[in-house]
């Protein structure tokens, strides 16, 4: 039962992010600027991505193998910079980040779900494992750039404006500032990008190395 | 023959020793290697096991009685660069003590002119607290802590002394801060009694473990309550040191009505929650006997 229902969930978001592959394709083919990208695919972005929290559930309900922290850490990254720097952030929209970052993600996620729904009813083929295991090689360092671009991009947007700003005084004697935790995010994601890249080739090594040898 | 010594991962060889006396140790075998391998000159970085993927063999431990004889392979691990917990300790104490301290002493570095503004009597009782509880902690651990491992990791130091420093000055910041506003003096002075019951509780805690164990041993011994009424605790929990510890904290949270240091709190108990279950799970594989507790929070958990 519950794989026909991770059937119909892989499914629709291979369908939504090849959907959003498409659009960027077309925007940029028929001669669609950099800055006007967003607009065009920022509702199926959020729906998308925002579906994906359905992923921490079936990872706490065992219905995958995911463990439920790294699927929370990846899901929070992504979430980060769907809602809070693009939808809060206007001039981040507009940066040459996002499309980086869109491809990046779109391609990724496209191959990943098919990975999944594939797997649910059969072996995948090779092809669709190796895409899995090599395609990350570029879209790791462009997801970082695209990622360190559109926050880059929002950051004096969000000073100017007090975007999430908690000031004092109050009574939990609290401050939030957003740009600070903008910045404090870029650093962490430039430090954690080295070990999880090296830890995806480690990947790549066990389950291509063995596939070559057949 | 001697004894092949070859390392964990991918048996790949690392020195062979020649045929050692039944009984000498596991440590006399890691000094030995220590000479014959300078980079390994540190005991404290060798890991030696009976099977590649199995657990340590401790220091103590005769060949004999470990079942080595001549020919036998032992696997090596190496723990990397290790630093001694003393270090480490006093390092990630040091940051809380001077950061706090910074904040306090000198608030124009950090918010500009302040000149004008008067600091509150609670801002004065926090830094108070805070630079007592560092303190007791570089002191406990100069003469009160006798401890099980002599070293870690040394990528522990960058870790830890990242959590307390940065954590110190996220707090001190609001504390400390002109637009700092404190809770009713009921609310404070209460929480400060609390607080230092906790510290109180904490130490009795700290000395009631020193006494369970001879200086330079290694040994464990299960802990129970002695004459002090905080000590009772440890009736009820293995880890009562823990308990006080995060007490203390939220006293300390209560009493400044700041919600950082409530994150702060969080972050510790958290760590904290997961060490006392470890060490309640030794515990109970450990002895046999061990009377029916809690980990870290009576009856609870």
């Amino acid at each position: 039962m519950s794989k026909f229902y991770l059937l119909a969930y892989n499914s629709a978001q291979a369908v939504g992010w090849s959907y959003m592959l498409l659009k960027m394709g077309s925007h940029f083919a028929l001669g669609g600027a950099t800055d006007t990208l967003y607009d065009g695919v920022k509702m199926s972005l959020q729906v998308f991505q925002t579906l994906a929290m359905l992923e921490l559930v079936h990872a706490m309900l065992g219905l995958v193998r995911s463990s439920v922290q790294v699927t929370m850490q990846q899901l929070f990254a992504r979430m980060y910079i769907t809602w809070a720097i693009l939808y809060s952030l206007p001039p981040a929209q507009l940066s040459l980040g996002f499309p980086i970052l869109l491809f990046a993600w779109t391609v990724t996620e496209v191959i990943r779900y098919s990975m999944y729904a594939v797997s649910l009813v059969t072996s995948p083929p090779f092809f669709l494992v190796w895409l899995r295991y090599t395609f990350f090689i570029i879209a790791y360092p462009m997801g970082l750039v695209g990622e360190l671009m559109v926050s880059y991009s929002g950051r004096t947007y969000a000073e100017e404006h007090d975007i999430f700003a908690v000031k004092l005084p109050n009574k939990l004697n609290i401050t939030f500032h957003f740009p600070s935790v903008i910045l404090v995010f870029m650093v962490l994601y430039i430090i954690f990008f080295n070990p999880m890249y090296i830890h995806m080739f480690g990947q790549r090594k066990k389950v291509l190395g063995g596939k070559k040898e057949e | 023959m001697g004894l092949e010594i070859v390392t964990a991962r991918g048996s790949k060889p690392v020195v062979t020793l020649p045929a050692q006396p039944a009984s000498s140790t596991i440590g006399d075998l890691k000094r030995a290697i220590g000479s014959a391998k300078p980079k390994y000159k540190d005991v404290n970085r060798q890991e030696l096991r009976m099977e590649a993927k199995g657990k340590f063999v401790k220091d103590e431990d005769t060949l004999e009685s470990l079942g080595i004889t001549d020919g036998s392979t032992l696997y090596f691990k190496d723990r990397g660069l290790q630093i001694g917990w003393n270090t480490v300790f006093l390092a990630e104490y040091m940051g809380p003590l001077l950061v706090y301290l910074l904040f306090y002493i000198r608030p124009w570095v950090v918010y500009g002119d302040v000149a004008s503004k008067e600091i509150c009597l609670t801002a004065h009782i926090a830094a108070a607290a805070w630079v007592f509880h560092y303190a007791k902690r570089v002191l406990e651990t100069i003469f009160v802590h006798r401890f099980s491992n002599a070293t870690m990791p040394i990528s522990n130091l960058f870790k830890n002394c990242s959590y307390y420093w940065g954590f110190t000055a996220y707090c001190a910041y609001h504390i400390n801060h002109p637009l700092y506003t404190s809770p009713a003096d009921t609310q404070v002075f209460i929480s400060l009694g609390l607080f230092l019951l906790c510290e109180l509780g904490n130490f009795t805690i700290h000395v009631l473990l020193r006494n369970l164990r001879p200086a330079g041993s290694k040994e464990r011994k299960i802990p129970f309550p002695n004459s002090n009424p905080l000590s009772q605790m440890q009736g009820f929990v293995s880890c009562p040191n823990y308990t006080y510890e995060i007490g203390a904290w939220i006293s300390f949270s209560i009493m400044t009505q700041c919600l950082p240091v409530g994150l702060f709190t969080l972050a510790g108990a958290y760590q904290m929650i997961l060490w006392a279950q470890g060490k309640h799970k030794n515990y109970r594989k450990e002895f046999k006997d061990y009377p029916r507790r809690k980990a870290i929070i009576p009856f609870l958990l």
